[in-house]
């Protein structure tokens, strides 16, 4: 072997060398830094992105305060005529209404009893449908006074059912009867906290 | 004749050019060297960067989640609270107007017609995944003369186009049209409208879901 061929051996092995020392650097260091660098951008774009949106809903928080005070103050207004029971019974106060409603009309309210419970949805309604029979004896036009006065008193309270039947011996008088329903809560010792807080 | 014989090996050859081959070649390898490790330094700066900037955004999120997570709980409180005002505002929204509605029936019969009952049956009924109410209205009466017939798809009429039956009742139709079989009362007609309103839809509270800020 002559030097000339020597040499070329030595480019040879030298060019093997090289490129093996560069597959490893590419392979255990440029590859997983490139692919860090890749991943690790993703991830801090993907952040800042969120906390731009958090930034967002942070700043809105005078905004969603005001929101609930606005909320709270109006359920409160609107508490007052949702009946709330009595050891347990509605229809006590239910009936007192009904007749402070008849008061000096023409109207004879007879009787009051419960007629039944209905509820909204039985999934996630906070409230109930109480509803009461009344019966009652009233011309036409006295019974519209009532209904107007069972009405505007409340407006909560609603008319669900009725039934007028003529009477041949007084075709003036009716007898009717007629279901009043009340919006109430569905469990009220779970009504919301600030409401309870309120009558403390 | 000429002969000539080159005494000089093929090692010993020199190159007429200024710049020899292997200088090339010297030099082309170092530029590559040098380019092949920029190229790892630019990566690895940029890698290292890009975690910097990765654990920098991570660490602004950390402190900015607890007010956020203040704000999300205070949302779901507001749209709970909110629930319960539009549940209320839906109940007493679509709460029929019945006295207006009673006059409308009283000045709708026309006066040779006698109302003998009169029934509302309203109930609660899911529809399109909704509380809604539904509710119907039955008239029975009696109506004398000629005109009976006439008079009875009048107030059919009434209770279907005229105010405030308008906008509120969907469908209103006689059922029942006959004689009264009595003696004595042959002029006499009995009928049944059955009239049904639009309904009205209840508000549905949505669940709300507790939010992950993660």
């Amino acid at each position: 072997m002559n030097i000339s061929d020597k040499k070329v051996q030595y480019v040879i092995i030298g060019a093997v060398v090289g490129c093996a020392l560069i597959f490893l650097i590419l392979q255990f260091v440029i590859l997983p830094a490139l692919n860090s660098w890749k991943e690790n951008s993703a991830k801090a774009r993907e952040i800042r992105q969120k906390t731009v949106e958090m930034r967002g809903l942070v700043q809105s928080r005078p905004v969603v305060q005001k929101q609930i005070g606005e909320a709270k103050s109006a359920i409160k207004k609107m508490d007052g005529n949702i009946p709330l029971p009595v050891l347990g019974n509605y229809l006590l106060g239910m009936e007192e209404y009904i007749r402070a409603c008849a008061g000096n009309l023409g109207a004879t309210v007879v009787t009051v009893a419960d007629n039944d419970v209905l509820e909204i949805s039985p999934e996630n309604s906070r409230f109930k449908i109480y509803r009461v029979r009344v019966q009652a004896k009233a011309d036409f036009s006295e019974y519209i006074k009532l209904v107007t006065n069972i009405q505007s008193n409340n407006p909560l309270c609603s008319i669900s059912g009725l039934n007028i039947i003529a009477r041949d011996e007084s075709p003036s008088v009716h007898e009717i009867s007629f279901v009043v329903a009340w919006l109430v809560w569905l469990d009220p010792a779970k009504r919301p906290a600030f409401l309870i807080e309120g009558k403390k | 004749m000429n002969l000539h014989v080159n005494l000089i090996l093929e090692s010993e050859l020199r190159s007429s050019s200024r710049i020899s081959r292997n200088f090339l070649v010297k030099a082309s390898a170092a530029v590559a060297a040098l380019l092949f490790l920029s190229l790892i330094l630019v990566v690895l700066v940029g890698a290292r960067s890009a975690k910097n900037a990765f654990l920098f955004a991570e660490q602004e999120k950390k402190q900015l989640d607890p007010v956020y997570r203040t704000v999300t709980d205070l949302k779901q409180e507001l749209a709970a609270i909110q629930d319960v005002t539009n549940a209320i505002a839906a109940w007493s929204q679509t709460r029929p107007d019945w006295p207006g509605l009673l006059l409308g029936i009283q000045s709708a019969v026309p006066a040779n017609i006698q109302l003998t009952r009169l029934t509302v049956n309203e109930i609660i009924s899911i529809i399109d995944a909704a509380p809604t109410r539904v509710m119907t209205l039955y008239l029975q009466g009696k109506a004398s003369g000629d005109h009976s017939e006439t008079d009875v798809q009048e107030l059919e009429k009434s209770l279907k186009e005229e105010a405030p039956f308008i906008g509120v009742m969907e469908m209103a139709q006689v059922k029942l049209f006959e004689a009264v079989k009595n003696v004595g009362q042959e002029n006499m007609r009995i009928f049944d409208i059955e009239c049904r309103f639009k309904t009205r839809k209840l508000f549905q509270p949505v669940k709300v879901k507790p939010k992950d800020s993660k």
